[in-house]
């Protein structure tokens, strides 16, 4: 179960994978509209800081020297943004003491223009002799802005991203914390034994869930209890009248003549046949039920059913971890088998195969057919009990599987050789 | 040895009862509790009790005895076969336990068990002197030789051997070996007494004037 998929974590990382896609596509949009406006926003500084600088140096037009080409006095300073005026003939007349000798542009422009890669030009009449004015900013300088504009932006947009997506996978966890309380919830549920309650579940989407749950594990324990105060009563009911019935025959047995003895001794061993029958029907009820594992000597146990005409060769010291109740009322059936198919002898014997501990029951009666056994494995590996074998079988089966086994007859020689394979005990 | 049956099923409480009778036994057959509880003055060797009666459960009966210091033996007969069933049976107080349907040769071997068993011998055999008692067997040997008993001879030593050292009053004594369903005359029991005197030799049955008989061990 813990190699299944967990439904937080999946979210989780889908929730991550999302925010970071999300985040490099927001980061991609930003860029392109961080860079797209702020190229305008550079623009429009420069156009206007080229109108104020046509207002201020016309105003004092008469008085500037534009002969000699070279910049106004001013301290040193840097200049983010230089300005030159430029004559007709594209000669520079006047200039800020960082703009370059030569014109900025080579032919009179009006507007924006960009030269060589190297500046951003906005060029504009200066006076009705066709001097012009040319502010510029470096190119580089306004794709450094824009790429700061656009890091810091994208940086931000990245790191709410990030933020968002730890956020959501918080949520994400507090958000499923009931559906895992409810599963812890039912995995501990055990209506049967009333020893719990499936506790209240904290959203309104579980309630159905519990709900229906709850409603299964009440029904399950009724049933269960319906089916064990049933097994009870019939317990009482058949096997009372036929405790009677060989206490009768017991009793007649001593008191009729001879010559009724053989009939009357027949009539005991219907009873006992009758008695196993009785066993297997109400063990029937018993194998879904809980386990009381126990270690059972198995050599004693078989003398204690009581099989007069059976004789058992069996391992010394032959024990196996199982319900004692349910083991015996298996090997009474199977035991029963072999009785009626005319064995002696039953070999009794154990091994381990796999996982699996097996208690090997091989008789001496007159066994069944090779395709017959294969057909009933394959029955009894199917749970296809109906016609294809008789109680005992069936049972010795349910009873295995109750332990987590099953029921598997060997091929042999003579004889039929039943395993009945038990699961390790459970700690 | 003197029994109670409390089994509620006509059928098996009329076959046990018959089948143990046959055995040598002396049996009481109650088909409730009441009826057992009307008893209560009784002395038995041992108790046979179905646990689901009509009027109460077996189990608390059983209970109710030993919270009284009465270690009689028990043996709980019932149709609950479950584990759990037959832990709490034994743990209520019930000396052996015995799933329905079961031989009724098995009861009567059980019943010998448990009394062996409180008996504290795991011998059947008791000797006192020169005389042996077989209690599976139901016979005594006289230096050997085997004595015929009659049944109510044997029901009455076997119900002093197996008391042996202590005084056994004569209405219990009655009780022992006649049981309730009796027509028993007066002086049978000095007649049983004084048989098996013939039988197993005078010394033997010890009359304890106006207190009773006694077998000393």
């Amino acid at each position: 179960m813990s190699a299944l998929p967990s439904i937080r974590q999946r979210l989780s990382q889908a929730l991550v994978g999302i925010s970071m896609v999300w985040g490099v596509a927001v980061s991609g949009v930003v860029w392109f509209a961080v860079h797209h406006e702020v190229g305008e926003v550079l623009d429009s500084t420069l156009q206007e800081s080229a109108e104020i600088l046509f207002g201020l140096l016309s105003f004092n037009a008469a008085q500037l020297p534009l002969q000699g080409g070279g910049a106004l006095p001013a301290p040193l300073h840097d200049e983010h943004l230089v300005w030159q005026i430029v004559g007709t003939d594209q000669r520079v007349l006047l200039r800020s003491h960082r703009a370059p000798d030569l014109a900025l542009v080579d032919r009179p422009t009006q507007g924006f223009a960009s030269v060589s890669d190297a500046w951003r030009v906005f060029g504009m009449p200066f006076d009705a002799n066709g001097q012009r004015l040319y502010v510029a900013q470096r190119v580089q300088a306004r794709d450094k802005t824009r790429l700061e504009a656009a890091f810091l932006t994208c940086g931000s947009a990245l790191l709410v991203g990030a933020l968002c997506a730890l956020w959501l996978r918080s949520r994400v966890s507090k958000e499923l914390s009931p559906v895992a309380d409810l599963s812890n919830a039912v995995a501990r549920y055990d209506p049967v034994h009333g020893k719990s309650q499936l506790a209240e579940p904290r959203r309104s989407e579980l309630v159905a869930v519990h709900r229906a749950i709850t409603d299964l594990g009440t029904r399950l324990a009724r049933q269960l209890s319906n089916e064990r105060a049933f097994s009870a009563h019939a317990a009482h009911a058949l096997r009372t009248p036929l405790a009677g019935m060989v206490a009768q025959l017991a009793v007649a047995q001593r008191e009729l003549p001879a010559q009724a003895q053989p009939r009357l001794q027949r009539l005991r061993e219907a009873a006992d046949r009758l008695r196993r029958v009785v066993t297997a029907l109400l063990t029937l009820f018993r194998t879904g039920n809980e386990l009381s594992w126990q270690t059972v000597d198995v050599n004693a146990l078989a003398h204690n059913l009581h099989f007069e005409k059976l004789g058992f060769v069996s391992t010394p010291a032959l024990y196996i971890d199982a319900d004692p109740d349910l083991l015996a009322a298996a090997l009474l059936n199977v035991l029963d088998n072999a009785l009626q198919h005319g064995a002696r002898t039953v070999v009794i014997s154990g091994h381990l195969d796999g996982d699996l501990s097996c208690l090997t029951l091989h008789d001496d009666g007159t066994g069944m057919p090779e395709a017959k056994r294969l057909q009933i494995q394959s029955a009894l590996d199917a749970q296809c009990y109906e016609g294809e074998m008789g109680l005992g079988l069936m049972l010795a089966d349910l009873v295995a599987r109750a332990h987590g086994g099953c029921l598997r007859l060997h091929a042999c020689m003579s004889g039929c050789k039943v395993a009945l394979c038990f699961a390790k005990r459970p700690p | 040895m003197r029994l109670l049956l409390l089994e509620d099923d006509p059928i098996l409480g009329e076959g046990l009862r018959d089948f143990l009778r046959a055995d040598g036994h002396v049996v009481d057959w109650c088909a409730r509790l009441g009826e057992a509880l009307a008893l209560r003055g009784e002395i038995y060797d041992a108790y046979l009790v179905d646990w689901q009666l009509p009027d109460g459960s077996g189990l608390d009966w059983v209970r109710a005895l030993r919270q009284a210091g009465n270690d009689t033996p028990v043996l709980v007969m019932t149709a609950r076969d479950l584990l759990s069933d037959r832990i709490r049976g034994l743990d209520t107080g019930a000396d052996d336990y015995l799933v329905k349907p079961f031989d009724p040769e098995e009861l009567s071997a059980r019943i010998r068990a448990v009394r062996r068993r409180r008996s504290g011998s795991a011998s059947p055999r008791l000797g006192f002197g020169d005389i042996e008692l077989d209690l599976t067997a139901r016979c005594a040997f006289v230096g050997g030789v085997r004595a015929d008993l009659t049944a109510r001879e044997w029901a009455l030593t076997e119900a002093l051997a197996t008391r042996a050292g202590r005084i056994v009053s004569r209405s219990d004594l009655d009780g022992l070996v006649f049981g309730l369903d009796g027509e028993v005359a007066s002086n049978a029991l000095e007649v049983h007494i004084s048989s098996i005197r013939r039988k197993l030799g005078k010394s033997l049955i010890e009359t304890v004037r106006g207190l009773g008989y006694r077998i000393t061990a």
